[in-house]
């Protein structure tokens, strides 16, 4: 088994008691190769940097910076055809169950 | 103080951060309202005018954008700097998520939602996500 492999187990086994959305990334991350996971892993943590910032903002201002956030990956992902709003309706229904 | 509006380090330290906004000309249209100011123009209302000017320009294109700098108009100068340097990093942000094929995949846009739910001290995460869809759907 690989590094990469032993410390995904690692991240599964802290995260996995409660379906928690880490444990769920690092399982599915087990179909790709190295160089994809390392992408992946890449695009993930600029998650966490760009969620703690957002945190750091006063509240009041907070609600503003994610509009323009879900905005802007709604405006420039999916192609474009509202795709990236209905994917969320069904993570935040399933996070509420 | 300079005669020249665009040396006034107010006027230049606000302008400077609409880079978020450099598209289509907006920041031409803004520096031709500079170009017009005269010694002694209230500096906070030339900042306002020059974001309603961005803001009439971008509304329908990116509306989120467009909401957003109308929001922070009510802040003062500094913090709208620093508002408009933490909404550059979102929208970089946001860009650099997506894939080539100009697609994110479910399973980042989950992760994105989890560790907003995870971070989120106050409220309800999942509500104000709710809350944006609705209303950029409505």
């Amino acid at each position: 088994m690989s590094d990469i492999d032993d410390q995904l187990d690692a991240i599964i086994g802290e995260y996995d008691t409660e379906g928690d959305h880490i444990a769920d990334f690092a399982k599915w991350m087990r179909r790709f190769d190295a160089p994809v996971m390392l992408e992946l892993v890449t695009k993930a943590k600029i998650i966490e940097h760009v969620v703690a910032a957002l945190i750091q903002e006063p509240e009041e201002q907070r609600f503003g910076l994610l509009r323009l956030l879900v905005g802007s990956l709604a405006d420039h992902g999916s192609h474009g055809d509202g795709d990236i709003f209905a994917d969320l309706c069904l993570i935040v229904d399933e996070r509420r169950l | 103080m300079s005669d020249n509006p665009l040396e006034m380090p107010e006027v230049e330290k606000a302008l400077s951060e609409f880079s978020l906004l450099d598209v289509d000309g907006i920041i031409e249209k803004m520096q031709e309202r500079i170009s017009q100011a005269e010694k002694g123009d209230n500096i906070d209302d030339l900042v306002s005018e020059l974001t309603q000017i961005a803001i009439d320009d971008i509304d329908g294109r990116e509306p989120h954008l467009a909401e957003f700098l109308e929001a922070i108009q009510d802040f003062n100068i500094d913090d709208q700097t620093r508002l408009m340097t933490a909404a550059e990093v979102m929208a970089v942000t946001a860009q650099r998520l997506i894939l080539e094929k100009h697609d994110i995949p479910e399973i980042l846009l989950r992760y994105f939602v989890g560790t907003l739910e995870r971070f989120w001290e106050s409220g309800s995460a999942l509500d104000l996500l709710e809350d944006i869809i609705r209303d950029r759907r409505s």
